[in-house]
């Protein structure tokens, strides 16, 4: 039997994209780190793709929703949820698209542009941030092009874009013909090999996962050298409570799904990364004595400001062949034509229009995300022909405000399988994410008639957003009246307590979140690289003084 | 032992010496469906071969699919066993399923396709939850078999090389590339950190 150390210098809890950052990065000096992930490995033969069912299994062992998918390592998640997240050494970039986006300049300074609701700058700047975008894309591998000119400039990217297909050039060409801008898609997708991943094979089903390791999910990116750097990384560990003592946490008891037993880690510090539901799920769980309403939420901040992003969707069908099974599901082009703020339009913040792949014949029967299933009977034949080959997604995705009655809580009745309680979720969109989805919705029926689709199907905004990015929920932020942690992702009530995950962050943007979350964890483990020692001593969480990096 | 989640009680079987991981697998969703197929009787089977080929009536070169396997290669798997306490999509279990099948009764194969027809529509309106699974059966187990991959390859105009299961071969000799578009030609910008303002 293995004996392990139950001592050491950094307890991680969550192996996704926030854990596996700061575990490798700890761990690259030598510094001792467990993580604790209530999942396990996925095998690859797990994946659906070399199997004949792999489309019906989008609806089963790889749907992303964790209430349908329903395996003993997932917790329920109660209340207005679409929860997309996987539990699993990886976390949820197990399953995502691999899309790679940073925040622009603006984003980390939406208090001072507008302030609505809760919306508040974020405590450093992009410039702040971009080392560590750039650290976090070479540990990655991403594919891009580079020069985009709507960003500052960046480090070159690892390998070409992903190919559009015929898909995403057709929505490349419509926007040209309405003269918008747009921009290849940077992904975390190898379409060159990287420490032993395989390129991308266009086989089109990235939403299930990648058993070739070209989709950068943290299991094939960042693990295999974080385990080589002796990280003990603990699968069917769920964490129960994290303890404190004297102000500070000492570490946390876990339960080992295999076994029952439950397992305490001490350490020095302890880094919270289980996603914006599960880490805010978590502290509500860790109350205890000098924290009767959850760990670090004397301000009754933990778990508020929930944000999924503004949601509304377009299928389109083209007459031609369009052969949306090929290349990589996720997004090839985007525009970002309405990405900034322009008050004349009625709302504040802005949206990134996104192009998908689509799908293989059987999805494609059974209705696309958004779409109802093609008719059965004598008229099947002549509509599923219409449909099958001839489809292409496009959809917004917009920035929504951080509302504090948006919040996660603790689920009164529904357990776990470990008897830990649900997660639940209030979500109600506000007026402006409404109005900013309403205006999106007519960009996406103009851009489907430049593009000359001949049927379509539109969503309209989605007023219960399917939750694919969680953001929010213990943010970083200026002041303990105003967050949950300081600059450095410290919680104001525990010093040597970090949350890095899309839980951190202070507003959502109009992208996806993964890559900023990335970036924020690496910046995170440089802080804790550099200051373990102060933080060792300190019984009060600094202030944001002088945020120089 | 048993595995309480979802309010739900799974009992799985003991593991002996062996991973205790393979227990908790045992309660997963794993690819392929349930890892024990149910069995229909001579007359159940014929009567999903029926209702099959009528909501995917066969022609112009596709099968029906009751001669491509749907029903003993697919359905048998994804309607979850009598005693399954956790289920997923399409949520058919055994007893149920089978037990809204007979209602339909000897008359449905006596009938014409005119008249299967109406009793689907019927049903459809009815019995959406039973009907909605027998669609999603049919439509996930035809279009993944071998058979009908194989028509579509030769009769629809988007899936000439189209492949079914997507690995390990991919797509990557024939997805189009960016040739001449990239890069695009429209300029853009962005606002500096130091040029943000108040807007509101």
């Amino acid at each position: 039997m293995i004996k392990q150390n139950n001592v050491t210098d950094v307890l991680v809890i969550g192996s996704g994209m926030g854990g596996a950052a700061m575990s490798k990065r700890l761990s690259d000096v030598g510094m001792k780190v467990v993580c604790l992930e209530q999942g396990d490995w996925v095998h690859p033969t797990q994946h659906p793709h070399f199997h004949d069912e792999w489309e019906f299994e989008k609806y089963r062992s790889w749907d992303f929703n964790t209430n349908f998918r329903k395996g003993p390592e997932d917790y329920p998640v109660t209340g207005v949820a679409l929860p997309r997240m996987v539990n699993a050494v990886g976390g949820s970039t197990t399953i995502f698209a691999g899309h790679w986006f940073r925040y622009r300049p603006v984003d980390f300074r939406k208090g001072t542009e507008h302030g609505l609701e809760g919306t508040i700058d974020w405590p450093f700047t992009y410039e702040h941030l971009a080392p560590f975008y750039d650290i976090n894309d070479a540990e990655v591998g991403v594919a891009g092009l580079n020069g985009d000119p709507s960003y500052p400039p960046r480090s070159p990217r690892y390998t070409p874009p992903i190919k559009p297909g015929k898909g995403g050039r057709r929505m490349a060409q419509a926007w040209n013909e309405l003269g918008w801008q747009w921009w290849p898609t940077d992904n975390a997708i190898l379409t060159r090999g990287k420490d032993g991943r395989l390129p991308c094979n266009d086989c089109g089903n990235c939403l299930s996962g990648c058993p070739r390791g070209s989709l950068g999910g943290t299991a094939v990116s960042y693990w295999p050298q974080a385990l080589r750097n002796g990280v003990d990384l603990r699968t069917n560990a769920r964490v129960e409570m994290i303890e404190t003592k004297d102000g500070r946490a000492t570490g946390a008891v876990y339960i080992d799904r295999l076994t029952g037993a439950r397992h305490r880690v001490s350490a020095q510090i302890v880094v919270i990364a289980a996603n914006a539901i599960g880490t805010p799920r978590l502290m509500l769980m860790s109350a205890q004595k000098g924290h009767p309403d959850g760990l670090a939420n004397s301000n009754g901040l933990v778990g508020t400001h929930l944000m999924h992003h503004t949601w509304s969707f377009a299928d389109m069908w083209f007459k031609d062949p369009i052969e949306g099974f090929k290349g990589a599901m996720g997004c090839s082009v985007h525009s970002q034509e309405f990405y900034e703020t322009d008050t004349s339009r009625g709302f504040v913040n802005g949206m990134t229009l996104l192009t998908l792949g689509s799908f293989g014949a059987a999805y494609s029967a059974m209705g696309t995300h958004t779409a109802p299933p093609d008719p059965w009977g004598a008229g099947h034949r002549e509509a599923f022909n219409r449909h099958f080959g001839h489809h292409v997604v496009s959809f917004l995705q917009g920035e929504d405000l951080p509302v504090r009655t948006n919040r996660v809580t603790l689920d009164p009745a529904l357990t776990d399988s470990s008897g830990l309680p649900a997660a639940h979720i209030n979500y109600k969109m506000s007026e402006n994410d409404i109005a900013l989805g309403d205006f999106g919705t007519q960009r996406l029926h103009e851009a489907a008639e430049a593009a000359g689709a001949v049927d379509a199907h539109f969503t309209g905004v989605m007023k219960d957003p399917p939750g694919w990015h969680l953001m929010g929920t213990c943010r970083m932020g200026n002041s303990p009246q105003d967050s949950v942690t300081n600059a450095y992702n410290q919680t104001w009530d525990v010093p040597n307590l970090f949350v890095v995950d899309g839980s951190s962050l202070t507003t959502g943007a109009g992208v996806n979140p993964t890559s900023t979350i990335g970036a924020v964890a690496v910046r995170c483990a440089e802080f804790i690289k550099a200051k373990h020692a102060d933080i060792a001593g300190q019984t009060k969480t600094p202030a944001n003084n002088n945020v120089s990096w | 032992m048993e595995i309480r989640h979802w309010g739900l009680t799974q009992s799985i079987p003991e593991t002996e010496g062996g991973d205790p991981r393979d227990a908790l697998r045992a309660a997963r969703a794993e690819v392929g469906g349930y890892s024990t197929p149910i069995t229909f009787s001579d007359h159940e089977r014929q009567v999903l071969i029926a209702i099959c080929n009528e909501i995917i009536p066969p022609g112009d070169g596709y099968p029906a699919p009751g001669d491509v396997g749907v029903i003993d290669e697919f359905f048998v798997y994804y309607i979850a066993p009598t005693g399954t306490t956790v289920t997923r999509f399409p949520h058919a279990t055994e007893d149920t399923f089978k037990s809204d099948l007979a209602k339909l009764g000897h008359e449905f194969l006596e009938k014409d396709r005119a008249g299967r027809v109406a009793e689907l529509e019927r049903l459809e309106a009815e019995q959406p939850e039973f009907f909605g699974q027998l669609r999603a059966l049919t439509y996930g187990g035809y279009y993944s078999r071998p058979e009908t991959i194989a028509a579509l390859r030769r009769h629809h105009d988007a899936g000439r090389d189209y492949r079914g299961a997507p690995q390990p071969y991919g797509y990557e000799q024939s997805t189009m590339d960016w040739g001449d578009m990239i890069p695009p030609k429209k300029g853009a910008s962005y606002t500096r950190t130091d040029a943000v303002k108040k807007l509101v």
